[in-house]
């Protein structure tokens, strides 16, 4: 728990001086190129940039305990509602993106520890190596071209309905399918070597029975924990795909007050993203002690 | 060839010219070669032999358990009238467990660390009969209970890892005598235990198969356990079956100078502990490269140019069906027996 709180700290800590450090003014990105140092002054004033560092690190921490992010430079609204508007979106990108990827893993994954060498077997691997390799953005921008420019099937950008979830999660699920892909066949093939699986043929026990239960359930926590490194890459890594199509989430925000240098906008989604990270770590933990019979002893 | 045991029973196991190989990289590999052995109800056969003399995986092989790369290339396993290699998956399936039992080596990898022991040993029972969980449950308990394990109903719900490592093979016997098949194999099944455990599951087993009749083939490279519990025994070397005979018989008189080399390795209580054991020199051959005559010529003092060029074929040897793949056979009796 402690090193948890720790991590925190520094991630806060971190996060405010790398954005003071990134060169342009907020004042500035807020004001027509035009604007006098007058005008300039009053938006420091307003945005609290014209106090010393240690003035304005003071006033974001002592914000958080509170759940106070302060308000955003660009949108003058309370930064954590502002968040708050964008994560269902963003929830259902990541969830939906995270379920494709699972299951088109677990079954080519378990089919290919299975039948090493199978057609389904190498089907996975070149998908998988085709996964790992394209960047997210790429297989964004061709999705939007063959399956909306050419094909017409969906829309390319915007929110309008399940429709437009399609394609962003297909290029979500495509970037995290792999590494699920690689560790469920890997494990798979683990369990299904123990001796323990010998003994349950030697008993007569049934082939589907023996992987889907005895080999699948000790190959579920190496799967537990990639399925927790998703969650994490997923909440924080949607971005690339949100900005490629232009959708209406956290991702989106995120860039868009990059750009902005919106101070406690991108200081507030990186803290959430950390503390979700760490939940997610957590739970994670719990379930390895559900799964394990041997873990909860030693706890 | 054929085993010639004086008895008017049927053999309950029946192995004829069992060959199973291996596909390796540097081609394919013969880890067991032309075995043949009958197993006679109530009685117990022990296949002795070093690591990778090939009597685990001809356990393996009656089992049909042998996977990829590995594969039964020829014989028959004639077991309750049928053929087992000619079965297809589910009729073997329906044998395993049934039929016949196994004792694997190792009981702590040998069982589901995840899965209680009384997981565990319902899941047979309901592979193979239709009744409740607790229905299984009870004959769970009534067979950890015959194995000798204190207090059975409380163990079902403890995991492999938590017991002892006896109390753990004892789960592993009463797994194999679920369903009360008619032939146990035990495949090593005291060699990961201490040396008093090891009398104990021995005693055991002994005792198990005088009360409940089957047929036991006891897997050792331990040639006391072997003759602790063996009415008969095969020792095997390289893939090959170099001698069988009956237990005592063996031990008075051994008739290939590697069984003898074998026993005179061994330490007894009169052996002089201030000399060094006596060791077979040389290693076991690779299976990639078996010698062209006898597979033990190389490390046989008394071979000759014929033990490399040609193989001795196992031939009968004296009574009570005593075989013996050697030229030179040791101890007078067998000399007239052979030689023709």
């Amino acid at each position: 728990m402690l090193q948890n709180l720790v991590l925190i700290v520094v991630i806060v800590l971190a996060v405010f001086i790398l954005m003071r450090l990134t060169a342009g003014d907020p004042a500035r990105m807020s004001t027509p190129v035009f604007a006098s140092d007058e005008i300039l002054q009053t938006y420091r004033e307003q945005f609290g940039t014209d106090k010393p560092l240690t003035a304005q690190l003071w006033d974001f921490v002592s914000g958080l305990p509170k759940g106070d992010f302060g308000t955003s430079f660009r949108y003058q609204e309370p930064v954590f509602s502002l968040i708050w508007q964008r994560v269902p979106e963003t929830l259902l990108l990541a969830f939906t993106a995270l379920v494709l990827a699972l299951v088109f893993a677990l079954i080519v994954g378990i089919a290919g520890a299975r039948w090493p060498g199978s057609w389904i077997d190498r089907f996975g691997i070149a998908a998988s190596t085709f996964g790992q390799s394209a960047p997210t953005f790429w297989i964004g921008l061709m999705l939007v071209l063959i399956f909306s420019v050419n094909l017409g099937w969906f829309p390319a950008v915007g929110f309008t309905g399940w429709k437009s979830l399609v394609l962003p999660a297909i290029a979500v699920a495509l970037a995290v399918m792999p590494a699920d892909l690689r560790v469920i066949r890997a494990s798979m093939m683990d369990a299904l070597n123990q001796d323990y699986i010998r003994t349950a043929r030697a008993f007569g026990v049934s082939e589907a029975r023996i992987t889907l239960f005895y080999a699948l359930r000790n190959a579920a926590l190496p799967l537990v924990t990639v399925v927790g490194i998703d969650l994490g890459y997923l909440l924080g890594g949607t971005i690339v795909t949100e900005v490629v199509f232009n959708y209406p989430g956290v991702g989106q925000l995120a860039i868009d007050s990059v750009n902005a240098r919106d101070y406690p906008v991108i200081q507030a989604i990186t803290i959430l993203t950390a503390m979700v990270f760490v939940f997610v770590n957590l739970v994670i933990d719990l379930l390895y002690m559900a799964l394990d019979p041997r873990i909860r002893i030693e706890a | 060839m054929v085993s010639s045991l004086p008895t008017d029973r049927a053999p309950a196991l029946s192995v004829r010219n069992l060959t199973t190989v291996f596909q390796t990289r540097e081609g394919v590999v013969r880890a067991v070669d032309n075995l043949s052995f009958d197993v006679y109800p109530g009685e117990c056969v022990g296949i002795v032999g070093e690591s990778g003399s090939g009597k685990s995986v001809a356990s393996l092989s009656i089992m049909g358990l042998i996977g990829y790369p590995g594969r039964v290339d020829q014989g028959q396993v004639e077991f309750g009238g049928r053929d087992l290699l000619l079965l297809n998956d589910k009729q073997m399936r329906s044998i395993r467990g049934t039929q016949i039992g196994i004792i694997f080596q190792d009981p702590l990898t040998a069982l589901n660390p995840l899965f209680t022991v009384g997981r565990q040993m319902t899941d047979v029972v309901r592979a193979h009969r239709k009744v409740s969980k607790s229905d299984a449950a009870a004959l769970a308990v009534e067979k950890l209970r015959l194995v000798g394990v204190s207090a059975p109903e409380s163990r079902l719900s403890a995991y492999p890892w938590e017991l002892s490592g006896g109390l753990r093979q004892r789960v592993a016997i009463a797994m194999a005598l679920l369903l009360d098949p008619q032939l146990i194999i035990a495949d090593e099944p005291t060699t990961a235990l201490d040396v008093s455990i090891q009398a104990q599951i021995i005693e055991l087993l002994r005792s198990l198969k005088d009360q409940l009749n089957f047929s036991l083939i006891f897997v050792s490279h331990d040639l006391g356990v072997i003759r602790s519990i063996a009415d008969r025994v095969i020792v095997m070397y390289a893939g090959h079956t170099l001698e069988t005979s009956q237990v005592d018989a063996l031990f008075q008189q051994p008739n290939h100078p590697y069984t003898a080399a074998l026993l005179g390795s061994a330490p007894t209580l009169a052996s002089d502990p201030n000399q060094p054991l006596p060791a077979i020199e040389g290693r076991l051959p690779s299976l990639n490269n078996v010698p062209k005559g006898c597979v033990f010529a190389p490390r046989c003092h008394f071979s000759t140019e014929r033990c490399v060029s040609e193989r001795p074929l196992l031939q009968t040897a004296g009574q009570d069906g005593r075989q013996v793949a050697c030229f030179y056979p040791l101890g007078a009796p067998v000399n007239e027996g052979v030689g023709r």
